[in-house]
Parts: C-alpha cells; structure tokens; sequence
C-alpha cells in the first residue's frame, strides 16, 4: 500500500505514556494491532472516528496527533483566497 | 517499548492460505480436466475434488493457525482491505465474463451461419449469464443510487 500524506506521531505519544504498547493502544480503541502499525507507518488512513478515540486516549488534540502534508496547489486557505 | 511482532495474524495468514491454494488447485483442475476427452460427469468429478481439496486444506490450516495466533475481530483496516479487494477482483471478473460471453456469442453465430440459418446450438448458458451481469450492474447502481441520497 502506498504511503498517505497523513502523518502522526503516536510512537512518540506512546513512548511517554509509560511506554504503551501498540497492543495495549489496539486494546484500548478496539482494534488490531496490525493496524496500528500499518497507522504509525502512515501505510493506512484511521477514520475519523478511529482518529478521535487515538487522540482520546492520549489525551491530547487531533492535530496534536495527525497532520496533513497537503502538497495540492488548488487547495487554499480561505486566507490565500482573500489576498 | 516491546513492539516486536511475531508475523502476520490470522486473517492475513488465512488470506495467503487461500491464494496459495487457488493458485495452486484450480490451474490443475483446469489442466487436468483439458487433457483427453472428459464428458460432463468427469469434468464435474474433477472439480468437485479441487474444491473438497481446497476446502479440507483450508480448514486444517485454520485449526493450525487457530492453535499458534491470537484471532482478532475485524477493525475497519480489514474490512477496508476486503472491500477494496472485493472491488478490484469484482471488476476482474465483470471483464472475464464479458469476454467469455462474446467468445460464446461469436462461436454460435458461426455454428448457425454453417447450418445455414438453422440453430441447434444451445444459447440458455449465453442468457444465463448476461442475465447475471445485467442482475449485477443493476444492484450497483441502486446501491450507488441510495448511497447519494442524503435525505
């Protein structure tokens, strides 16, 4: 699977929540734990919702989290549409 | 942090399972039932002993897998996977059949050209299966047709 332009930083989240495992997240949000480290090697794009309960247990922001590289020119800001 | 993985799990193992198998028994099925003049009994014998052999494989790699990997539930990552597998070999076969089905198409027209307008060739397989391709096309469209509608 080719790699997706969200990017996260749940190893880092991880490592200081008591050194959490990717096991103990995969318990913690009902999911495998394949699919966290398909998450953390930016090979897979969590839901939305999938995203919310990440940044639940950490207990921080989204975009604490995940970040988006947006490289597509057409996207503005609404800021860049005022200038 | 002890993250070290032991290897794919169950559903991924499964999944190679299958691909071996079918990779592997049906190409022989068909080599074996093309050599010779098997009729339609030999031909249905054939098959049904690749598809008991699959089947019997399968389950006993399941219980082996079963015993030595953590089954988990599905999460939205494999039913994301399956969906889009499902998709592309969906389309794979939409185009195999179609093609088969024109071949079918071609070969009757000329057996009825060389009767010379007469037809003995037997067209109920051709209707049966542009009958499932059109059943097919039409649930997508009502399954697209109801995912846009937003009220």
């Amino acid at each position: 699977m080719k790699a997706t332009k969200v990017t996260n930083q749940i190893r880092t989240l991880r490592f200081h929540a008591s050194e959490m495992t990717q096991q103990e997240l995969a318990t913690r949000i009902g999911v495998s734990r394949q699919t966290i480290v398909a998450i953390e090697k930016a090979k897979y794009s969590p839901s939305l919702e999938l995203a919310f309960k990440i940044a639940k247990v950490f207990g921080v922001p989204l975009e604490s989290v995940f970040s988006f590289d947006n490289e597509d020119k057409n996207t503005k800001t609404l800021q860049e549409d005022n200038e | 942090m002890n993250d070290s993985g032991t290897g794919a799990e169950f559903r991924a193992k499964s999944n190679l399972t299958a691909l071996i198998t079918t990779a592997l028994i049906y190409p022989s099925v068909l080599l074996i039932s093309s050599m010779g003049n098997k009729n339609a009994f030999e031909l249905a014998a054939i098959l049904t002993g690749g598809v008991i052999l699959q089947i019997v494989i399968m389950i006993v790699v399941h219980i082996i897998l079963a015993l030595g990997t953590n089954k988990e539930p599905d999460d939205e990552r494999d039913q994301d996977l399956a969906r889009r597998a499902s998709h592309i070999s969906g389309t794979v076969l939409t185009s195999c059949v179609v093609t088969v089905l024109l071949i079918m198409l071609v070969r009757a027209m000329i057996e009825t050209a060389a009767q010379g307008g007469g037809s003995s060739v037997d067209l109920w397989p051709l209707y049966g299966i542009f009958g499932s391709l059109i059943l097919s096309e039409l649930v997508r469209y009502t399954i697209t047709a109801r995912g846009y509608r937003v009220n």
